[in-house]
């Protein structure tokens, strides 16, 4: 029988004299100091950024918006690295200032990953501009592993934080971010009412599948989810839910649907809309929930063509078709979703 | 932009041997390790200005690591469903012919938990963290934690036990 003192002093030896000493490879050293001219850096705002890659119960409305702001920097890093077989490097990217659906997604050799990805001017013509990511296909991330997307050009990457992963389109009158595309989350813990934290999460077992949180989603109060539709993203089975909500800031003012598992914290956005949106019934957006290597994945997508919450807060008019075409293009993004096979 | 390199290069410089020794650890795979470190270290980079407390960057660095080894474990268990993984209730597969040694025996153990046990035992039997900076660095409850320290003591634990009793045997036979 071995002491508990004994037993962990082997173990801390066995730790500190595991593979003796490993310094970081040359080769490490030299392949990051490739990749930084290329890898954007973060630059949060005063204040109004503070919470952007920290968990938080900060309006994802404030964040989508302050994002794209972050984003309007001269930065033209592009046009050495883009990727390959776009031909006129940005100025093929960004030749429209709104997004276009005929820049067809060039395929890649080795596909970037969302969040780490070269950018480019999204307007050729103001190098200055917002930047957004050359047309192409795109690795997710570790959100949706082995996951590979097409994304037409106008779009442009972030990442809210541990466990999500966004594509906005951008619109050159919406200074602050259009606030309208799709994220990609892990699922943690549930709130079994957004609007009250006190009421706290659902057990895991009750939201482990598609189905499941389905259900829960539909279950919460002040919300109203669709019956949930069969589907299959990427060759993953799961369910389709729309979601909407007649809540708004006044009597939601910090709505958390639920925290991804490295804990940040998802927000009502954009269904909870602070009263900006004229629809009714709410701003509309539509939850694919796959399950991908046992874990729930879900995809939130914005399901109204017109003027985002996001943008009205910005003084844009309400428009209910400002993003007929994107809604054509965003699907096109999701249904895209395909899985790169092993070994590739 | 040159005053961030220049500052990037000093952490590297104070840092990054420790970073890569944690991944070797939590991933025991050199190559993973190096993805792992390299990734971690980009990210570094990304999110620098945000750190607004240069007294955190240890804290804020291992967080950047584990989440990159979590991705790049998650990205390999992918591609390669033969890896041995959360075998925690499994019992230990003892060598008897052969008599492991007990490093022998914990190494063995130690590579079969699963990479967020590992990882646990990592942060706190090697890197010297609590429990609750474990936690923060995971993105975990402290309980989940405590729960996965408990579980993987108990496992290998258990391996270095069955050892010295095969020892024993085998002296007394």
């Amino acid at each position: 029988m071995t002491t508990d003192d004994d037993f962990i002093g082997r173990l801390e030896d066995y730790l500190e004299s595991f593979d003796g000493e490993t310094p970081l490879p040359g080769r490490v050293r030299d392949a990051v100091d490739a990749e930084l001219p290329s890898t954007r850096q973060v630059r949060p705002r005063p204040g109004l950024l503070r919470s952007l890659t920290m968990s938080s119960t900060t309006s994802t409305i404030a964040r989508w918006g302050v994002l794209a702001a972050c984003l309007v920097v001269a930065v033209a890093l592009g046009s050495a690295i883009l990727l390959p077989g776009r031909g006129g490097g940005p100025g093929a990217a960004g030749g429209s200032p709104s997004p276009s659906l005929t820049s067809s997604p060039t395929p890649v050799s080795s596909p970037h990953v969302l969040g780490v990805v070269p950018q480019i001017p999204c307007d050729a013509t103001q190098p200055s501009g917002s930047t957004c990511i050359p047309p192409g296909t795109y690795l997710v991330g570790p959100i949706v592993p082995g996951g590979l997307i097409d994304i037409p050009s106008g779009w442009f990457d972030w990442e809210p934080g541990a466990g999500s992963v966004a594509l906005l389109v951008d619109r050159h009158d919406a200074v602050d971010g259009s606030g309208w595309g799709v994220m990609f989350m892990q699922v943690g813990a549930v709130q079994r009412d957004p609007c009250n934290q006190a009421a706290g999460t659902y057990p895991a077992a009750e939201v482990d599948t598609p189905q499941k949180l389905a259900a829960a989603m539909g279950g919460w109060p002040g919300f109203k989810g669709s019956a949930p539709e069969s589907i299959v993203v990427g060759g993953n089975a799961g369910v389709r839910i729309r979601v909407t909500s007649t809540k708004d800031l006044s009597t939601c003012p910090t709505p958390t649907i639920w925290q991804t598992p490295a804990g940040l914290a998802i927000d009502g956005y954009p269904m909870v809309n602070g009263g900006a949106t004229r629809l009714d019934s709410g701003y509309p957006a539509d939850f694919s929930l796959i399950e991908i290597d046992g874990q729930v994945v879900a995809i939130r997508a914005m399901a109204s063509a017109h003027t985002s919450p996001n943008e009205l807060g910005q003084g844009i008019a309400d428009d209910p078709k400002r993003h007929e075409a994107d809604l054509v293009a965003l699907q096109g993004i999701i249904q895209s979703l395909r899985f790169a096979s092993p070994g590739s | 932009m040159h005053g961030d390199k220049v500052a990037f290069d000093a952490l590297i410089e104070r840092h990054g041997d420790h970073l890569h020794s944690v991944a070797r650890r939590i991933l025991r795979d050199p190559y993973l390790a190096e993805d792992a470190t390299q990734r971690a270290l980009l990210d570094t980079w990304r999110y620098l200005p945000t750190l607004r407390d240069p007294d955190r960057f240890e804290a804020w660095a291992h967080r950047l690591l584990v989440r990159a080894c979590l991705a790049e474990a998650r990205n390999e268990r992918r591609h390669r469903s033969s890896v041995p993984l959360l075998t925690i209730d499994d019992p230990v597969v003892m060598d008897s012919a052969a008599r492991i040694a007990t490093r022998q025996q914990l190494d063995l153990a130690f590579r079969r938990l699963g990479i967020e046990h590992r990882t646990v035992v990592v942060l706190i039997h090697y890197v010297g963290m609590s429990a609750i900076e474990a936690a923060a660095a995971m993105g975990t409850p402290v309980g989940t934690v405590r729960s996965r320290l408990h579980y993987a003591l108990k496992y290998l634990r258990a391996a270095i036990e069955a050892d010295a009793r095969l020892e024993q045997e085998v002296g007394t036979a």
